[in-house]
């Protein structure tokens, strides 16, 4: 009885049908490009691409449960490794390992975050505007106000190095090597967290409350202004350590460099099961969504289709994600 | 649905629906109202669980069957009698203004005891609960709890003190429609809940919740789908039962049966009642006269921002209520 229930119930959620068309797109591509997907070297290579984009996604679950939209990330972060590699470089640190680097962009990053809280929490504005609004303030700051430069030979060591650093090596047939960046168990213990919070803490059960009806979360005794505030903290925390990892990862730090992520991670959390609305959104579904969405991109050179249209696709698949989770939220609704 | 109307709108509504019908026009009318049916049908078709139960002339039922055909249960209507009502009262409102809605309210609170707090569109009365919640704040008054005066800022502020709302319109305040019955049901008892590191077991909310559901007699199969699916009735019970998971000394409900069927609002008033008997100090404002006068051992009138009458346990009924009123 409690079996059956636990089946119906996991059969109603979106995730679950977006797994199946995970699985099945997989088999597809497998087939057609002749057994190339479930190769150890597209398999890692499909691993680090997925490193940043999935941990942006994580982050970016957690606001959109609670109702909210935080646009900022992408420059918010680009504007932390920007002032975090240029301190870094000037004070001549990181010359061997990548702590000062990251503590950096993690101190820049809760403090840019907390900016955000702090207008949308006080403030009450729709959390879209806000977060558009600093985005821009964020660029104009790093190119205008500080007129951040652009870093590529000249990164320090040590960044270069933990971007280097890898968990194992895969080798192909034709001699091909790929590594399995050490960032990748960041990503992991990202989402460890992220599903953990979600799911034992009363701030993850808050920020749902939040997300499916804010007055009721606040008539029923949940402190919603601070809890937004140490949300979009947190996240421009997370946003800026990122950020920081990317740059380690493509040995450059270029301040427009994140620049159009936000219309890419954004649709890929809808895609996962999460509304638009609030209220909901689970890890797995996100997890699910962006593997999807790094597997298409990274596969259809693989079976021969031009990498122009890699937009096309994405496209589609955003467009199948949300209307699937329309469709869902109707049927829940009667 | 006409729970939004007025008595003067429905009688001009059940005028025009006469008049269509006088042309030939078949309506439909749907409703859980008794006395809308009685009124306005010729006919009456009865639905439970899927089910035509009763097809005929309204004039051949009675109320009693009605309510029996519509819940299944033979309904009493039991007026409610207070016991153990406690000598000090736990609140004590003094001269509380709010501008614009209401001036010099005073009243007090005892434990055991269901207050009524009455009057039309306008009188007051939603703003004085909202003052007691923290949700407006009066202009100059002083509020005391049990003896200490307090100054409710905030709904947080209001809960530390024990004290429970559930609101006029459930749907917008009370509830996350899109969250599970069990999460619903849990909200305001999170910090209780959660272990000493802060941290929550799913296992322990749905053990919560599913007393509650028992308690209630909510009607659902399964606590962790979406409060939506649930009928007004039900959801009003949740609503209950989230504040309720909280130790209250004083529960405020603001309409607590409107938009109610016939079954869950007997299972309702029979809950308050029995809270009140363990000593639970309960507040019910409400314009159905009827509810008032059978569950209310105090009832208060409020007219234009102040009360213009009180009458206790036997004096109250509708006529009473209604004579000061006007």
């Amino acid at each position: 009885m409690e079996l059956t229930r636990k089946l119906r119930r996991m059969t109603r959620k979106t995730e679950f049908y977006l797994f199946i068309v995970l699985v099945l797109m997989c088999v597809a591509i497998q087939i057609i490009s002749g057994g190339q997907l479930l190769e150890p070297n597209t398999i890692v290579d499909i691993a680090r691409s997925l490193t940043i984009f999935g941990m942006f996604a994580l982050i970016s679950l957690v606001v959109v449960i609670s109702g909210g939209f935080d646009l900022s990330f992408p420059t918010l972060a680009s504007l932390t490794y920007s002032v975090s590699t240029s301190i870094c470089l000037s004070m001549g640190w990181c010359q061997e390992t990548a702590w000062m680097a990251f503590l950096l962009a993690a101190v820049i990053g809760l403090v840019l975050g907390m900016l955000n809280g702090f207008i949308i929490s006080r403030f009450k504005l729709n959390t879209m505007i806000v977060t558009l609004g600093t985005q821009t303030l964020f660029l104009g700051i790093s190119m205008g106000l500080l007129q951040m430069p652009e870093i590529t030979s000249t990164l320090p060591l040590g960044l270069r190095y933990f971007g280097e650093d890898s968990l194992f090596e895969v080798f192909s047939s034709t001699g091909m090597r790929s590594s399995m960046p050490t960032a990748f168990l960041l990503f992991v213990a990202l989402a460890v967290i992220v599903w953990f919070v979600l799911r034992f803490t009363m701030f993850g059960r808050a920020l749902y409350a939040i997300g499916g009806n804010e007055v009721s979360a606040e008539r029923a005794g949940i402190n919603v202004k601070r809890t937004k505030f140490w949300l979009y903290a947190f996240v421009g925390l997370v946003a800026g350590i990122i950020g920081m990892l990317r740059v380690c990862m493509v040995r450059q730090a270029i301040p427009k460099g994140l620049n159009g992520w936000d219309l890419k991670i954004i649709p890929a959390v809808i895609l996962g099961g999460a509304s638009i609305y609030g209220g909901e959104g689970t890890v797995f579904g996100t997890l699910v969504a962006a593997i999807l969405m790094t597997v298409i991109s990274n596969s259809l050179l693989l079976i021969g289709i031009d990498s122009y249209w890699q937009d096309f696709f994405n496209g589609l698949v955003i467009l199948a994600g949300v209307t699937i989770s329309a469709v869902q939220a109707k049927r829940r609704s009667i | 649905m006409k729970t939004a109307l007025t008595k003067k709108e429905v009688h001009a509504l059940f005028k025009t629906v006469r008049q269509l019908r006088d042309r030939g026009i078949a309506i439909m009318f749907i409703s859980h109202k008794i006395d809308e049916i009685f009124e306005i049908a010729d006919d009456v078709a009865i639905m439970r669980n899927g089910r035509n139960v009763y097809l005929g002339a309204t004039s051949s039922l009675t109320r009693k069957e009605f309510t029996y055909y519509m819940t299944g249960r033979e309904l009493t209507d039991t007026r409610f009698c207070p016991e153990n009502v406690s000598a000090e009262p736990v609140l004590e409102v003094k001269n509380l203004t709010l501008a614009g809605s209401s001036h010099d309210i005073s009243c007090e609170l005892c434990k055991g005891e269901i207050l009524g707090v009455t009057g039309l569109l306008g009188s007051g009365r939603t703003e004085l609960a909202l003052s007691l919640f923290g949700l407006l704040k009066p202009d100059s008054g002083e509020i005391y709890l049990k003896d200490e005066k307090v100054k409710i800022s905030s709904p947080i502020e209001a809960q530390k003190l024990h004290i429970g709302y559930v609101p006029e319109d459930r749907l917008t305040e009370g509830l996350c429609l899109r969250q599970p019955i069990a999460d619903n049901i849990t909200l305001s008892s999170l910090k209780r809940l959660s272990s000493k590191l802060g941290l929550i077991k799913q296992k322990d909310i749905l053990a919560e919740a599913d007393v509650w559901v028992k308690k209630f007699s909510i009607a659902t199969d399964d606590p962790m789908k979406h409060a939506s699916t649930l009928s007004g009735g039900n959801q009003q019970k949740i609503v209950l039962a989230k504040w309720l998971s909280n130790e209250l000394d004083v529960l405020i409900l603001n309409g607590p049966t409107v938009g109610v069927d016939v079954g869950a609002k007997q299972d309702i008033h029979e809950l308050l009642h029995e809270l009140a008997r363990q000593g639970l100090a309960v507040i019910i404002i409400s314009d159905d006269l009827e509810e008032v006068v059978a569950n209310c051992s105090r009832v208060i009138v409020m007219k234009d921002g102040a009360i213009v009458g009180e009458l206790q346990n036997e004096d109250i009924c509708s006529q009473a209520i209604l004579n000061i009123i006007r």
